[in-house]
């Protein structure tokens, strides 16, 4: 009795025993948890991300939610209405639960200071009663003294305040991050019910909003496409089985997959990350596949011998499945194993970890608890279609007959293959490494356009800081530090995309000139270090006791620089991190003085290097893996190499797509290659199989691998329209990145489609590779001849 | 035998009928009351500040300070002694009686050897970066009844005496701005007619910031503050106030509350 004999005959405990193992790993499920960060894609221990959290800590820097208010006429934001607005809004926004009333900053909350012969006014913008502002407030010549106050002040000039007026923004902290997607909401909904005159815009961004905002932008579409995508993919299983059994087995055998992995996920307190949607699509292919095939020979088994009984015909399927699934799922857990290895970020290790137990999952399903279904399902009805009465059906007659002219024009095929491969190459040679989280949303979305609109007027929203560090307390009194801090900001103001900065420099200057009836000349760092202390001492009196802290630490030894930078493309970024790190590197390395780069910038920058440096190196990991393995199993080569030539080409179009289409490989893109090799070497192996059974009972000629096609050749084809057909459903998604997604995902199993049913076979006729073909087969082959399928 | 005392002990100190021994008053009552101490024609005093960050790391300044009233006008003039590098800074501040009249306030930095005029500040700000504010600086434990509707929310106990709680709401919203709150509750000692804990909520109604009595004294026969603590749950911060050498006898020269002296320093 052969083991899927021994298998069918435990049917019942093998379904009992399949239902307890899923139901124990779904209990993983409630565990999991989202974590959407642009943070989780670091390694923790990157010095990039732990600096950025030292800094958040000392100096108290959250990602804010930002609301800007743009007016471009000629009074721009200093009309009365705008300012009204301005006021009442921040009012509003600190009223809100997770918002701290008291770290709202806007030009109602800010106080000007400003030097008088006899003394200094610290006053309010907005304030009633004012010494300095001489009209009341909610007049045109109020709003005429703040304009000409702002562009006295250094500090908020580009920074609160557009420089050419036609901008101001509030800028609101988050007292829990993980409720940025309530404050979002909230700060819309207050926006939306303010009434604006002609002219006026409001627009929410920030970092805080944009982090909530995207998981949910994201997930919404995912789960309206993904049920699609099932469905999609249910209706190409009905049409090419025409069979409910086949679409309710194969349903069952992606679920039990998909909800094994993910419960152990759960149980292994791994988070589901932004691109652990991808997987989700990974794992439906191949488990989908892993079905089809199985499907195809049960069908084919009982057309040629139409009086087996079912078990027996179950069981003689399995026994000519097992070996490429097995094959099959083997070659992909090499390549998953290989991308969670050299992956530097965690999302993409956990990725290739999960992608690889899923496909045992898929596996072991496929490889039991389908022949069991199979087996007591109640119906023997064989459909029409595969009935042996019945001549080829229409897929079965198209496929012999693309084979026919397939294996008939090899050096077509071949020559075909090589102008796609030199295009190709070409379109590859133009991808480009770029990312910019905003990109990811519609051009209509509010938070893309407030994101644009924002960072056109002012100096920009995109933090790029240096942490400064001296010797000892209170070395920040030194002129001389302090020096080397504004030289350091008149250098970072050079590079590309940086408008502006601010430094405790820039309040020492400032109080400096205050203290001196506002006389300009005095905008200097004084020469005086106890001058120095007492100005800060000053700034100390006149402020909150932690309103300090964003610039400067408490013992005067550490000092935030921070640039503003108006984009956040990594083509930008990998341009300024490297020129202020060999900055610092030669101006501040110092025990006197020792300067780190950091901000959102800056982890950025790492983040997207890694995957600049990693991606190439991790994706020929990967599918050097999969050579690896295929050779092992067919025990060739050759045969490796050319198994491993469907996933090769489907890897090189998609980047060669990305590369003409202009699509950037990014944190989301980084992840087709991966998914491609993932989805592509099912096609590969279960061809390079069915070649070596044909070629091992008949050998290898035009002739002998025609009968490749009705069987094999139809069952990849299902395959491939189930796959591509499912997933191209995500290019209708409103969400650009899954529009992209889904497109070359369809494009990845299209080549490898392709490829697997052309070049293949014509290279197996051409090599004639000894493995394929050589051979005393011991096993008791289920041998019939090749044309009879 | 023990359990049971200590059974005894928490039914009998929880229980309402333990806490009504206080004779009930109505809460405009025991403000007045709070505001009927006398703080003494003039007092000289050192005192300590002690600030501390969320992060444990503290600072501390150290000065000098006199206070006196001349009618209802009181002046106080502040001498920094340490730390060293804003040693001999001054601050001279006349306090005026209405709490619509802004306050008149210079400051002396010694490094640049000028006395500067600095625009008044709102009551609800920080005094000179600590976690008290002007008003509560200026009001010494005492309470400007104008501001608030206030309310008797009962009696408990602190620290082994009967408070009497009472909440004051701002009494309209410009008062709630100007002081950056929602409610204040106040926890006041009849013993000493002082608050020995005050709640600051910030105008969403979180608690921002909570002010405790921590020592007290009599001295030249007042009643004296010896020992306040402000802590800000919002950010972490807290301000310790120790006062050391309260003399409420030796004269306090006029001529000290003027530009001249800030000046010259101590």
């Amino acid at each position: 009795m052969s083991f899927f004999h021994k298998l069918i005959h435990l049917r019942w405990p093998v379904i009992g025993l399949a239902f307890i193992v899923i139901g124990a790993t779904v209990i993983g499920l409630p565990r999991l948890t989202k974590d959407t960060t642009a943070d989780a894609f670091i390694d923790p221990d990157s010095p990039a991300l732990v600096y950025k959290a030292k800094v958040e800590e000392a100096f108290g820097i959250t990602d804010p939610i930002v609301i800007a208010l743009i007016n471009r006429d000629a009074n721009g934001v200093f009309d009365p209405i705008s300012l009204k607005i301005i006021r009442k809004l921040t009012d509003e926004v600190g009223a809100l639960p997770y918002v701290d009333p008291d770290l709202v900053v806007s030009l109602a909350t800010e106080n000007n200071i400003v030097g008088t012969n006899d003394g200094l006014i610290v006053e309010g913008f907005l304030e009633a009663n004012t010494q300095g502002f001489r009209s009341p407030v909610g007049t045109m010549a109020r709003g005429e003294e703040i304009r000409n106050a702002i562009a006295d002040f250094p500090l908020y000039s580009g920074s609160l305040v557009a420089e050419n007026g036609s901008a101001s923004l509030i800028v609101a902290e988050i007292l829990d991050e993980d409720r940025a997607q309530e404050t979002y909401d909230a700060v819309m909904a207050l926006v939306e019910a303010t009434a604006l005159p002609n002219g006026v815009e409001l627009h929410v961004a920030g970092e805080g909003a944009v982090a909530g905002y995207l998981s949910t932008y994201i997930d919404a579409d995912a789960s309206r496409l993904n049920p699609l995508a099932a469905t999609i993919i249910t209706l190409i299983l009905i049409l090419a089985f025409r069979s409910m059994r086949a679409a309710i087995v194969s349903n069952l055998i992606v679920l039990a997959t998909v909800l094994g992995s993910f419960g152990l996920m759960g149980l292994s307190g791994t988070s589901f990350f932004v691109i652990t949607n991808g997987l989700l699509v990974n794992l439906i292919g191949i488990a989908v596949a892993d079905s089809i095939h199985v499907l195809s020979a049960f069908y084919a088994v009982r057309r040629t011998a139409p009086y087996m009984p079912q078990r027996d015909a179950v069981a003689e399927a399995m026994r000519r499945m097992w070996r490429p699934i097995t094959l099959t799922s083997g070659t992909t857990i090499a390549g998953f194993l290989a991308l969670s290895v050299s992956s530097v970020m965690p999302p993409v290790s956990a990725f290739g970890l999960f992608g690889a137990i899923g496909v045992f999952l898929a596996w072991i399903y496929s490889m039991t608890l389908l022949p069991a279904l199979l087996s007591v399902w109640p119906s023997q009805r064989v459909p029409a279609i595969f009935r042996s009465s019945r001549k080829a059906d229409t897929f079965q007659r198209i496929m012999q007959g693309v084979g026919r002219r397939i294996l008939s024009a090899p050096c077509v095929v071949v020559g075909t293959t090589l102008f796609v491969f030199v295009v190709s190459v070409i379109g590859a040679s133009q991808l480009v490494v770029d990312e910019d989280r905003i990109n990811n949303f519609q051009r209509s979305e509010p938070v893309y356009v407030a994101d644009k609109a924002i960072n056109a007027e002012m100096d920009g929203i995109y933090a790029l800081d240096v942490l400064v560090e001296g010797a000892e307390a209170e070395a920040l009194y030194q002129p001389e530090l302090l020096r080397r801090i504004e030289a350091l900001q008149s250098y970072m103001e050079t590079l590309p995309g940086v408008n502006g900065t601010s430094s405790v420099v820039d309040y020492v200057k400032q109080l400096h000139r205050a203290v001196n009836e506002g006389d300009p000349a005095f905008y200097t760092i004084p020469d005086d270090p106890d001058l120095i202390a007492q100005l800060f001492f000053l700034y100390g009196a006149s402020a909150d006791p932690t309103d300090f802290e964003e610039e400067v630490d408490y013992d005067y030894q550490r000092a935030l620089v921070r640039a503003s930078v108006d984009n956040g493309r990594h083509t930008n970024n990998k341009v300024i991190v490297p020129a202020l790190e060999a900055y610092l590197q030669d101006k501040f390395d110092s025990d006197a003085a020792y300067g780190t780069a950091t901000g959102r910038v800056s982890v950025n920058y790492y983040w997207i290097d890694g995957i600049e440096r990693s991606n190439l190196a991790s994706v020929l990991l990967s599918l050097a893996a999969v050579t690896l393995v295929a050779m092992l199993i067919f025990r060739s080569a050759v045969v490796g190499s050319l198994a491993a030539l469907p996933v090769f080409f489907a890897v090189l179009l998609v980047y060669a797509i990305m590369g003409f289409m202009g699509i950037p490989l990014g944190v989301g893109t980084s992840m087709f290659a991966a998914i491609a090799i993932g989805l592509s070497v099912d096609f590969a192996v279960h061809t390079m199989d069915r070649l070596r059974e044909i070629g091992r009972m008949f050998g290898l000629t035009v002739d002998t691998l025609q009968a490749f096609y009705p069987e094999t050749g139809r069952a990849l084809f299902f395959n491939f329209i189930a796959v591509a057909g499912g997933f191209g459903v995500l290019a209708t998604s409103s969400v650009p990145p899954l529009v992209k997604f889904g497109s070359l995902v369809a494009v990845a199993v299209t080549v490898a489609f392709l490829i697997s049913i052309t070049l293949l076979p014509t290279l197996a006729v051409w090599l004639k590779p000894r493995a394929l073909q050589a051979c005393p087969i011991t096993e008791t082959s289920y041998a019939t001849d090749p044309h009879s399928a | 035998m023990r359990p049971i005392l200590t059974l005894l002990s928490v039914l009998f100190i929880s229980s309402p009928a333990y806490a009504a021994e206080l004779p009930e008053m109505d809460a405009e009552a025991i403000i007045a009351a709070v505001n009927t101490r006398d703080d003494g024609q003039q007092l000289t005093r050192k005192f300590k500040v002690e600030l501390t960050n969320r992060s444990g790391k503290t600072r501390t300044e150290e000065m000098v300070a006199f206070r006196r009233y001349f009618g209802d006008e009181k002046r106080t003039v502040i001498f920094y002694t340490e730390p060293t590098r804003v040693r001999g800074t001054g601050f001279l501040t006349f306090d005026y009686a209405d709490p619509k009249a802004d306050d008149d306030q210079w400051l002396y930095l010694p490094a640049l050897r000028k006395v500067r005029r600095i625009s008044a500040s709102d009551r609800g700000d920080y005094f000179l970066g600590t976690d008290f504010t002007y008003e509560e600086i200026k009001k010494e434990q005492k309470v400007q009844d104008t501001d608030y509707v206030f309310e008797s929310v009962g009696t408990g106990m602190l620290d082994g005496s009967e408070v009497y709680i009472v909440k004051g709401i701002p009494a309209n919203d410009d008062t709630a701005r100007e002081l950056g709150v929602s409610y204040v509750v106040w926890r006041i000692d009849p013993e000493i007619w002082m608050t020995r804990k005050t709640e600051y909520y910030d105008r969403n109604g979180n608690l921002a910031r909570t002010i405790t009595l921590e020592g007290y004294d009599t001295i030249d026969g007042y009643l004296t503050a010896t020992k306040l603590r402000a802590e800000n749950h919002k950010t972490g911060h807290s301000s310790v106030f120790t006062f050391d050498d309260s003399d409420y006898e030796t004269d306090v020269s006029d001529r000290i509350f003027s530009q001249a002296r800030l000046r010259r320093g101590l």
